[in-house]
């Protein structure tokens, strides 16, 4: 068949002695890089990317796979062990992980982390293996007016990760909309919002405002709440998942791994929307959604597979359209052009062994990343146990450089300290910082979309219900909006009634 | 009366919260004032900033509502404390980690966090300030070779 | 052994600039690409880079940061500082067209720049989505004339070498105003005109002919005096009757002004030799790409070019009347 012939073919390419060393080493330093707060990422690679220098393209192109997802990974552990995401797909992983490492649970949740993304990876890679072209015609549906019916989709699923007040969460995400557009206007060049400060002409960097928000602010909090805080120094429990972790986490992996699968084959970054359409689903699913937002285990495993699935899906689009949704791919499309590859819609007969060499490499890439970080979590669970007064200060330093060390601007620390302080006074208001965060993500897409839309609308606001599948979207949108909140609405009437 | 009008009105997160969405909701478009918005045709710089911050304002004024609706929970205290040190800590690093670099801005940082707890324990932490220092400034200046300055005060670069 | 570490710094430190080029590049060198990636100046950037890099013993890490057609980077790699460690790869839109589009654009493409030398040059090229009904560039015009309101032309912002090309091409056929699209790059928007999204464009070729060679999109003409050795099917404007839209675009390497004579020499050095490597030289081409000749690959060279396309280019952008404030 077809299909192995092809898997046979990139396995070949990728396991040799050295592109499996480079693979594994490439996992291990993404790992260890990612996990420190203040370092997502984007940076991670940015840092470690000099080391794949001068190692031959398959070589480098694998090892810098292999740096990716042991960034992703190391992204969501900070996320789970101190609440500090390192990228935007690890928002959604800090409502639950966290939980569970306060409850104790940091190992299942780490652990579950790793096994989901795995088994969401192996998956993918036979679909991008088998369906990757055919799947490229989807892409070929989406225009701009589906995309920006996607991104409220992506808005509305943040409504639903809301643990207290919906209202209050609406505002939030706006306020995070709001705080997008801070920077130059991308059709004219005109500053918007930036008060003159010249630090905020470049845009406000997601890092400078998640380490701000989930950082600094949880500290303050953290700090003025010993009691709270214990907690986590409860019995540590089980360092890896339970038998009945797997259980109850199997389906929403799957899930998870179907919705990533679609998102990320999207050309755009689709693959963003993945972890927050994951836990909406998971949350809604559940026989008991109040357990969300306090540790459910669901809310791990869905999101992280998806998150993976769909880093490992944008792929297809990457490879045949040869449009890279972030940073970090346009660094792997660079390093693709360089080396022969030019992405295209020939990419896969032009370079057969190259691209089946990448599509295994990625394969194998995820099960190094389990090999590699099992035995690990037993080590970051044993972090946990460092007091909190050295462990305070540890983070707070960490912050500090990672932010620095972005774009070695002293302006962003202290742009990331106001964030700390707006967030705490958020916080102290009942507001939730979550949705803050997923507005700010989203709004650059979503305003760019928008725009476009109607550049090829004339003007037409019709068109986002001319259009099929954009009109299905935002159906969608909506159903999913009145199922969250209903809830709330019926909860009140139940007020009134019992009064 | 208007003491038994203040009386009346309870501060409540929401009243508060909602009121602050409002400002910074009139604050941005006052600041987007001079920018073009243009037409749906032609969207111009002003006109989705203008348009967030309106809906914004919106969504306060019915948080802002609620919180005049609902008056159980009561508005928490902020402990200063934390805020001067941790933030003072990361200000300072901030302003001077150009001059004095990692080896010098990063304990000066720590030591001012360190107030930040009365847990603090300071003969423990002096030792780990230093630690955690050096640990840092061999991870990111030596062996992933970032370009933050190591002390320029003592060796120039 | 401190005393020595001490004298040898001081010694650094006292024989200033000249110690420094000596020992340039001694980290990576950011160059800069003002459109989405994927769009000719970014392919072009990464090729040309790639083998600078060995030249230069350093790696010459590509950053894309897109906005304003590309003006919005331009502006803030002219605040850079000039010590070679942020170049940007502008071209004949960023740093011809632009100072006659922008009435107020944040920086001057001559006094705010130090020249390196042209990488590429790009042959523009009218491509059109596959199902689009003209097939010629006769029928384009009539079909345009007729159709204004409903058709839609991409381009990469206001200022970018797709917008400069087509809004003269416009002015040439005398076409009422036609809506346009704009994009990050037209690395996304090809990826448009290939889904079927909008309807046409005019751009440089390199990141075009492997979609024009695949059938994904269709080429009308290209503005050249003779065909393309790549795209041999492909008409001139002047065989399709249309001889006064003849351009090419350019894409070059540029450094903040202040940049020391010798790093400029250093890096228009490393630049010829990427050009004359067979190897840079045959991905150049196979996309289409004109390798710049041995006076337009100087920095005296870039900097004739530079002038010369303002002046070329600020009478017809004026009179189109599109002026950002």
């Amino acid at each position: 068949m077809e299909l192995f012939d092809n898997l046979a073919l990139g396995f070949s390419v990728a396991l040799s002695w050295q592109n499996l060393l480079l693979c594994f080493t490439g996992c291990l330093l993404g790992t260890l890089i990612g996990v420190l707060p203040g370092v997502g990422p984007i940076a991670t690679i940015a840092m470690l990317l000099p080391i794949t220098y001068g190692i031959d393209p398959a070589g480098a192109l694998i090892m810098l796979a292999g740096i990716y997802y042991g960034a992703q990974y190391g992204g969501s552990t900070s996320a789970i062990l101190v609440n500090i995401p390192g990228e935007a797909t690890a928002v959604v992983t800090t409502l639950d992980g966290h939980q569970m490492a306060r409850n104790g649970r940091a190992g299942a949740a780490l652990g579950i982390a790793a096994i989901g993304s795995f088994i969401a990876g192996s998956i993918t890679t036979l679909i991008v293996a088998a369906v990757g072209v055919p799947l490229t015609k989807l892409g070929m549906l989406f225009g701009a007016a589906e995309y920006f019916a996607l991104m409220v989709t992506g808005l509305v699923f943040a409504v639903v990760l809301a643990r207290g007040s919906v209202l209050k969460a609406i505002a939030m995400i706006f306020l995070g909309l709001l705080l997008s557009t801070v920077g130059t206007d991308v059709n004219t060049g005109q500053e918007r919002l930036t008060f003159g400060i010249s630090a905020l002409v470049d845009k406000i960097d997601f890092a400078v405002l998640a380490m701000g928000l989930f950082g600094f602010a949880e500290l303050l909090r953290s700090l003025e709440n010993p009691e709270a805080r214990d907690v986590v120094k409860g019995s540590l429990g089980k360092v890896l998942p339970t038998l009945q972790d797997l259980r109850d986490s199997l389906k929403p992996i799957l899930r998870g791994t179907g919705l990533g699968s679609i998102l990320g084959a999207l050309p755009g970054n689709g693959a963003v929307l993945a972890p927050f359409a994951s836990y909406a689903l998971e949350k809604k699913l559940a026989a008991d959604s109040s357990r969300f937002g306090k540790g459910a285990i669901e809310g791990v495993a869905g999101p992280e597979a998806a998150n993976n699935a769909g880093a490992q899906a944008a792929f297809i689009p990457l490879l045949t359209l040869g449009i890279p949704p972030n940073a970090v791919m346009a660094l792997m499309v660079g390093a693709m052009t360089i080396h022969g590859i030019v992405p295209g819609p020939q990419v896969m007969t032009r370079n057969p062994d190259l691209f089946w060499g990448m599509i295994a490499s990625m394969w194998i890439g995820n099960l190094a990343l389990l090999l590699i970080n099992l035995p690990l979590v037993g080590l970051w669970v044993r972090l946990l146990k460092v007091p909190f007064r050295l462990m305070f200060p540890a983070i707070l330093i960490f912050c500090c450089i990672g932010i620095y060390s972005v774009n070695n601007q002293p302006a962003d620390v202290m742009l990331t300290a106001f964030f700390g302080l707006v967030g705490y006074g958020l916080l102290k208001l009942g507001f939730e910082l979550a949705p803050l965060l997923l507005g700010f993500v989203l709004g650059g897409l979503l305003e760019d979309t928008f725009r476009r839309a109607m550049d090829l609308s004339h003007g037409s606001l019709m068109t986002f219900i001319e259009r099929p599948v954009s009109l299905g979207l935002l159906v969608l949108a909506a159903i999913v909006l009145v199922i969250a909140v209903l809830p709330a609405v019926a909860g009140k009437r139940q007020e009134v009634f019992a009064e | 009366m208007p003491a038994a009008i203040a009386s009346k009105i309870r501060l409540t997160p929401d009243l508060i919260g909602g009121l602050a969405m409002m400002l910074l909701a009139v604050i941005a478009i006052i600041s987007c004032w001079h920018l073009d918005t243009g037409s749906l045709a032609e969207i111009g710089p002003g006109l989705i900033p203008t348009g967030l911050a309106a809906i914004l304002f919106g969504l306060g004024a019915a948080v802002t509502f609620n919180g005049f609706r609902v008056r159980d929970t009561a508005l928490q205290s902020w402990r200063l404390r934390p805020i001067l040190f941790i933030l003072g800590a990361v200000l300072i690093f901030g302003l001077t980690v150009r001059s004095a670099g990692i080896a010098l801005a990063s304990p000066m940082a720590l030591l001012i966090a360190g107030g930040a707890s009365h847990e603090t324990r300071w003969m423990e932490y002096a030792v780990f300030v230093v630690a955690l220092t050096v640990f840092c400034t061999v991870l990111f200046r030596f062996l992933l070779g970032q370009p933050i300055p190591l002390a320029p005060w003592l060796v120039g670069y | 052994m401190l005393r020595r570490t001490f004298i040898g710094l001081t010694a650094t430190l006292l024989m200033g600039s000249a110690a420094i080029a000596q020992t340039y590049p001694d980290k990576p060198i950011t160059l800069v690409v003002a459109f989405a990636a994927g769009g000719p100046t970014d392919v072009i950037a990464r090729i040309v880079s790639e083998h600078m890099s060995r030249t230069l013993g350093q790696q010459i890490v590509v950053e894309n940061t897109a906005g304003a057609g590309g003006t919005t980077a331009t502006a803030k790699v002219a605040g850079a500082t000039g010590d070679g460690y942020t170049l940007i790869m502008g071209q004949m839109g960023t740093h011809a067209a632009a100072p006659a589009l922008y009435a107020s654009l944040k920086y001057d493409p001559v006094a705010d720049f130090t020249p390196i030398g042209i990488a590429g040059i790009t042959p523009i090229l009218i491509v059109a989505r596959k199902d689009f009904a003209p097939n010629t560039m006769a029928e384009l015009a009539d079909y345009l004339k007729v159709n204004a309101a409903t058709v839609n032309q991409a381009q990469a912002g206001i200022g970018s070498t797709s917008f400069t090309t087509c809004t003269l091409l416009k002015a040439q056929l005398g076409l009422p105003k036609i809506n346009e699209v704009a994009y990050k790059g037209t690395g996304p928007a090809l990826n448009d005109l290939v889904a079927g999204q909008v309807d046409f464009m005019c751009d440089q070729i390199t990141n075009l002919a492997p979609q024009v060679q695949a059938g994904t999109i269709k080429a009308l003409a290209i503005a050249t005096p003779e065909r393309s050795p790549v795209l041999p099917d492909v008409p001139t404007t002047k065989e399709a009757g249309f001889p006064e839209f003849q351009i090419s675009g350019w894409n070059g390497i540029l450094a903040p002004k202040g940049l020391p004579a010798d790093i400029q020499a250093k890096l228009a050095d490393a630049l010829n030799q990427a050009l004359s490597d067979p190897d840079t030289a045959k991905k150049l081409t196979g996309l289409g790409t004109v390798i710049p000749n041995a006076d337009e690959r100087t920095p005296a060279g870039m900097a004739a070019v530079i002038q010369r396309d303002i002046k070329v280019l600020e009478g017809p952008l004026k009179e189109s009347g599109v002026v950002i404030k």
